[in-house]
């Protein structure tokens, strides 16, 4: 038996899970990203491909928030038309691989794109969650930022787990 | 957005303030919906700093932080085991500032946790402390000890080792008496992708390569493996020793509905060289298989395994076959809101068949021994703050009967950032054939006798610890210990004709102690870990007892030991260090050592990380246990690529 399932219901607080944890974080980018000025009108949307406990998870804490003046809300994301309108775009690790049609649309757009895979950045994220020692931390593409248009904010860079330089004009 | 704006927002959050809805500056975001102390409230009012630091579990809806287990307890994390480059598992334990680690060549090494960390003098292993792998037991039954040389995993793939200094007897039974070891691999879904590392060194070589696959629902690695370790030194030459093993192994995990499976073994063969003894071969091979079902309120585990390890012609052991059975059963549930219960039921045979010699025979050399175990644990919600621990488990051997293992802890946790604990518990070392079957004779008549009426060697113990993260960069650890121990095995004498010698169970007494870690992000780039463990011996013989040797025979072990880790990030580059220090030994004297321990790595590319490792740097050779029970160890280092595919 392991020490932590041993101790199980010692916990003075309750357990974060890392899906929580993942919703908290796609939330909270929206504060440390500029997106161009023509995507910044109408409802903050965050889509939301193949994760159902993180899609979860954010619609209860983004219930009633406001992001930049807008109304935050959560969209689940299957076709490229769903794709209009999304401000952060989170593909699941499991939807990983299927998702690649829709990465490839979505690179084009001015999306922030959150993945959760080893090959994330690779894929199109322009960050992607890593587990670094039972914390959750994220790496962040400079590259795929500037694709989509994107500035990302310094405070969100020195957080990093990794930040992936510019690979120079191409 | 601009970054006035965002500095307030983090502000806000820092503060906790629930009252962002008033001030809401165009980029912040306002906090309408949620409320109260809900998970996702908190992390919510957590800055990003803090967010990052927040211990995640993917595995357990119950299962909790580390911070709040009421134990003594270090976690060597897989990132910190590859970034101090260490090759074996004795090395990698090494990191755990609760633990004892000596090595007495290049192949042997014993560990164990406050005290009794073996006399070979006096025929005494490390033997109370267990070590687990995956949830299958390497303490080795015949002589209660654990054979570091056999011990191997894939490094890449452990995903951290928890070390539990001090008794875990209630979940863990019999020689979980001073501490636990839990090397805990990846599942299989997290090793994906193929792993190649190849490593030269002037005493260390090896190369592994591991590849792993995703299926529907699961997925499977496959890894191998070779080592190989150069001598140690006797009186300025070399001892002419050598460690060659091989190893390989596959895991599996697939998910089906709201059950788990776990399927894993590994095959290992290895051979020990020393210079004036003939050669040791050892081959082993494991299998476990491993259902988990978690239901809404009741979490089941069984798990089944087999192990069979074949050693022979050993230089100064025993050579034997072994062959493990074990079966176990476990399932936590909640009752009410107050309540945790974990209860099991486990059953291990063990069928060997040892080699006798004609120095070292065993009376009956094969035999058949059972282990039967039952325990229940209750975690009982006092208050807020307070919680209680009581568990139970009996546990019956095939020599000594049944034995009580109680264990009692009370936590309390005034705030999330610190924890108080206290406990009490009782844990048994059960008898083995080399406390009960052993002969040993110099070719002569039999000068030592193993005891038909050993008894099992007993520990009340008592521990009160305290634990803290007052901020984001600082945390530490604190336990003290009070051991109180009796019918610790001892070496006995014939009245008058002073031989033969038997064993008996003639010492008893106390052991105390501190064991204090912390760890200080002083930088972004750069962590300072602390640690020390101090352990005081008030052992005394029982009227009667024959005394022939010092009271250390129960254990050879330093009042003092400390070490200081540093580990450094910038970019591409890390740099990682371990000093450690050791305290003199008593009984046979050993001098105190300080050594160091240094890597440095260049992240050349993603998939390819270059590395440069070296070990007991400050000496050539240094001697963790006096000639000619321990050799000199050498300094060592090695170049590694590590290349992912």
């Amino acid at each position: 038996m392991l020490v932590l399932a041993a101790f199980a219901a010692l916990a003075p607080a309750a357990e974060y899970s890392a899906d929580a944890v993942r919703a908290t974080y796609l939330f909270r980018f929206s504060s440390y990203v500029e997106w161009p000025e023509a995507s910044r009108h109408g409802d903050f949307l965050i889509g939301v491909v193949g994760d159902e406990e993180v899609r979860t998870h954010l619609e209860r804490l983004i219930n009633g928030m406001v992001v930049d003046g807008r109304q935050a809300k959560v969209r689940r994301v299957v076709g490229a038309k769903d794709l209009e309108g999304v401000h952060i775009l989170y593909v699941g690790a499991k939807a990983f691989r299927s998702s690649r049609a829709l990465r490839e649309i979505a690179i084009r757009k001015p999306i922030l794109i959150v993945t959760n895979s080893r090959d994330g950045l690779d894929g199109g994220g322009v960050i992607n969650f890593v587990e670094v020692n039972r914390n959750l931390r994220f790496e962040i593409s400079l590259d795929a930022a500037d694709r989509g248009g994107l500035k990302i904010d310094s405070a969100l860079l020195s957080v990093a787990a990794r930040v992936e330089a510019r690979r120079g004009k191409s | 957005m601009n970054g006035c704006r965002k500095w307030l927002a983090a502000a806000l959050w820092a503060a906790g303030s629930a009252a962002m809805a008033q001030v809401t500056p165009s980029q912040t975001v306002t906090d309408e919906g949620t409320g109260g102390g809900d998970p996702l409230t908190r992390l919510m009012r957590m800055s990003l700093e803090e967010l990052s630091n927040v211990e995640v579990t993917s595995v357990s809806k119950t299962a909790q932080t580390l911070s709040s287990a009421p134990a003594s307890i270090y976690v060597i994390t897989r990132e910190e085991i590859l970034s101090a480059g260490v090759q074996t598992v004795p090395e990698a334990l090494r990191l755990a500032p609760n633990l004892q680690v000596t090595q007495f060549n290049s192949t042997d090494y014993e560990i164990t946790a406050r005290g009794f960390g073996s006399n070979r003098e006096a025929q005494n292993f490390s033997n109370k402390i267990l070590i687990l792998i995956d949830g299958r037991s390497v303490y080795n039954p015949l002589f209660s000890g654990v054979a570091y040389d056999q011990l191997d995993v894939f490094m890449d793939d452990v995903d951290r080792i928890e070390v539990i200094s001090g008794p875990g007897a209630t979940l863990w039974g019999s020689n979980a008496m001073n501490g636990v070891i839990n090397i805990i691999t990846r599942r299989a879904e997290d090793t994906q992708g193929s792993l190649l590392r190849a490593t030269l060194g002037d005493q260390e070589s090896g190369l592994a390569l591991r590849h792993g696959h995703a299926f529907e629902g699961g997925a499977i690695r496959a890894y191998a493996k070779a080592f190989d370790r150069g001598p140690s030194e006797v009186a300025g030459e070399s001892a002419g020793d050598r460690w060659k093993r091989v190893q390989a192994g596959v895991r599996s995990d697939f998910q089906r509905g709201a059950s788990t499976f776990t399927v894993q073994g590994d095959l290992q063969r290895g051979t020990l060289n020393k210079a004036t003894e003939p050669e040791v071969d050892f081959d082993q091979f494991n299998i476990l298989g491993r259902w988990e079902h978690q239901g809404d309120r009741v979490n089941t585990r069984l798990q089944m395994y087999f192990d069979r390890t074949d050693r022979e012609r050993p230089p100064s052991g025993i050579a034997f076959d072994l062959n493990s059975w074990d079966l176990d059963f476990q399932q936590s549930m909640g009752l009410g809101s107050r309540h945790q219960v974990v209860w099991g039921i486990g059953r291990r045979y063990n069928d060997y068949d040892i080699d006798n010699t004609v120095t070292l025979f065993f009376e009956p050399p094969s035999r058949k021994l059972e282990l039967t175990n039952l325990f229940a644990q209750d975690t009982i919600k006092l208050n807020d703050t307070l919680k209680l621990t009581a568990g139970i488990k009996f546990e019956r051997n095939s020599y000594s009967g049944w034995s009580t293992l109680p264990d009692l802890r009370l936590s309390w946790a005034p705030d999330e950032k610190s924890l108080v604990w206290l406990a009490g518990a009782r844990a048994v070392r059960a008898p083995t054939p080399l406390d009960v079957d052993v002969r040993e004779s110099f070719g002569g008549p039999v000068l030592l006798f193993g005891n038909p009426d050993f008894e099992t060697e007993k520990v009340w113990a008592y521990e009160l610890g305290y634990r803290a993260q007052p901020n984001a960069s600082i945390s530490w650890s604190l336990s003290t210990f009070y051991n109180d121990y009796e019918d610790l095995r001892s070496v006995e004498g014939t009245p008058v004709t002073f031989f033969p010698l038997f064993w008996g169970n003639n010492i008893e007494g106390s052991t105390y102690g501190v064991e204090i870690w912390g760890n200080w992000q002083a930088t972004p780039w750069w962590r300072l870990s602390p640690g020390f463990r101090s352990l005081h011996k008030r052992l005394h013989f029982k009227p009667g007892a024959f005394s022939i040797v010092d009271l250390d025979q129960v254990g050879n072990d330093p009042t003092s030991q400390a070490s200081l880790k540093s580990s450094m990030n910038f970019g591409r580059f890390s740099a990682d260090a371990m000093l450690r220090y050791v305290g003199k030994l008593p009984s046979p004297f050993n001098d105190d050592y300080t050594e160091l321990s240094a890597r440095f790595a260049f992240q050349a590319s993603e998939k390819l990380e270059l590395s440069l490792s070296g070990f007991n740097l400050l000496d050539d050779t240094h001697q963790e246990y006096v000639a000619p029970t321990g050799n000199g160890i050498r300094r060592s280092v090695h170049a590694e690529i590590r290349w992912i595919f």
